[in-house]
């Protein structure tokens, strides 16, 4: 019996140490306030007003995994008067908010996933070109957090150019792309949008021609003869870089013979990595507390 | 000392499998405890009473957890936070350790005195393997406490309900022993 009696209290005493421990590693990891996995995105609307487009975007937030707060509002720092709400993409109108967010469990947090809709703006906004960095995120017991969500950009969808062809041969994996094209006029590249260039150094690159982006400007391609932009996102890094979700339309300018001046975007230029583990979760937050 | 073991093994049933009827809970599982509360004091003249001091507070323990689950169950979980619910099947497991482990050594000190050794062998084993099974219930209970891994609940529990029918069979084979005192050959 003394053995049994040793193992009782053996396992007492561990269970006393695991639970002091344990709640004092669990109030240590607690966050003050959700994160938002930061993201990089081109986000392209009409150029004309149209009633049934709805400027939407997808985000995710980390928070603790009993915050069972509901996102009921949002609203962007940077632009007062714009106003948007938390809806799901199954519904038009988000009237059960219980419904509209996924949830996944990591450890001591989760990640929540919804989807940003703007529903209320000025007359006079210019949507070209308008973009959203921060955000703050309102709960139903009217609480709130104010985040950076790297950054959202608006712009018009450009009218499609017959010039270049889109040729079928296109293809993508998760960090390297490629999109090819077919030439029906000689064409000479005048100019790059390179909006997102500094806050993706290092992350992505592309190319045209296997010349750099940097380089293309002033590039000939005659008529007949492919373009080949290829992509590559970089995995590696550090951990704010790595879970950076990316998608992006990156743009040339060019013109024809006759000078006639057109844009390409090209697309399939993303990635999305998945924080799937406790250690990712908690570097990434610990990362962006320390920029 | 039957009378005793018939209370605590009905009272065992009723905290174990209780009766449900819509959201109200016909026989609670304090009612139960209760019962085993009543059996372990028919037996405290014929057990180590110091032993039995030990069991029936862990006993009243047990009434008190079911007491605020039933409380918290009738008024949706809104009485208590998620961070303390959460911890009530822990207590609860280390509480039964407790218990059953004081039980079954108040039992084997009584079959040592009567001499009775194969009996006190087998209660010994009987009593290990119970604490390393609810050992292990508790850890994994631990993980769930802790948000290591959530699914261990499902585990624990089933282990915890086997463990609670290993108990009731073992409280029903002390019932039928036979409490005379046997002379050493």
């Amino acid at each position: 019996m003394e053995i049994n009696n040793k193992i009782v209290r053996l396992i007492l005493i561990l269970t006393v140490v695991f639970v002091v421990v344990g709640y004092g590693i669990l109030y240590f990891l607690r966050l003050d306030n959700p994160v938002v996995i930061n993201q990089l995105k081109d986000l392209e609307i009409s150029a004309n007003e149209n009633e049934n487009e709805k400027i939407e975007w997808s985000m995710s937030y980390i928070t603790n995994r009993n915050d069972n707060r509901i996102p009921t509002a949002i609203e962007f720092p940077e632009h007062p008067g714009i106003l948007g709400i938390p809806v799901t993409s199954n519904y038009e109108f988000a009237f059960d908010f219980n419904d509209i967010d996924e949830e996944i469990f990591i450890g001591q947090y989760k990640i929540k996933n919804i989807r940003v809709r703007i529903m209320v703006a000025p007359d006079d906004v210019d949507w070209n070109g308008l973009s959203f960095s921060e955000i703050k995120l309102v709960f139903n017991d009217e609480s709130y957090f104010i985040d950076e969500i790297g950054e959202i950009r608006i712009q018009y969808e450009n009218e499609r150019n017959n010039i270049l062809n889109s040729n079928s041969s296109s293809t993508c994996s998760l960090n390297y792309g490629q999109n090819t094209y077919m030439v029906e006029e000689d064409i000479t590249i005048t100019d790059v949008d390179n909006h997102f260039v500094e806050k993706l150094a290092g992350i992505v690159s592309w190319s045209i021609n296997n010349v750099d982006s940097d380089e293309i400007v002033g590039m000939h391609i005659k008529k007949g003869e492919k373009l080949i932009m290829d992509y590559d996102l970089n995995g590696n890094g550090n951990i704010s870089d790595k879970y950076l979700n990316i998608d992006i339309l990156p743009k040339i300018f060019f013109e024809d013979e006759d000078g006639n001046n057109y844009v390409q975007r090209f697309l399939n230029v993303n990635r999305k990595y998945e924080l799937d583990s406790f250690k990712n979760l908690y570097n990434y937050i610990k990362s962006k507390e320390n920029k | 000392m039957e009378v005793g073991y018939k209370k605590i093994f009905w009272g065992l049933i009723i905290a174990s499998f209780n009766l449900k009827f819509g959201n109200i809970t016909i026989l609670p599982a304090f009612i139960g405890w209760i019962f085993v509360f009543e059996g372990l004091k028919n037996m405290k003249t014929k057990l180590d009473s110091k032993l039995m001091k030990k069991a029936n507070l862990a006993c009243i323990i047990l009434m008190a957890i079911s007491i605020i689950l039933e409380i918290t169950h009738i008024l949706d979980y809104k009485v208590l936070p998620y961070s303390v619910i959460v911890f009530m099947p822990l207590i609860s497991a280390v509480v039964e350790l407790v218990l059953f482990h004081t039980i079954l050594e108040s039992v084997v000190m009584k079959f040592t005195n009567l001499h009775q050794k194969d009996n006190v062998d087998k209660y010994i084993k009987r009593d290990r393997r119970y604490i390393i099974f609810q050992g292990l219930a508790i850890a994994l209970y631990l993980m769930v406490c802790l948000n290591i891994e959530t699914k261990a609940i499902y585990i624990g529990t089933i282990i915890f309900i086997i463990l609670r029918i290993y108990m009731i069979s073992t409280i029903y084979s002390l019932k039928k022993e036979n409490y005379e005192f046997t002379e050493l050959a």
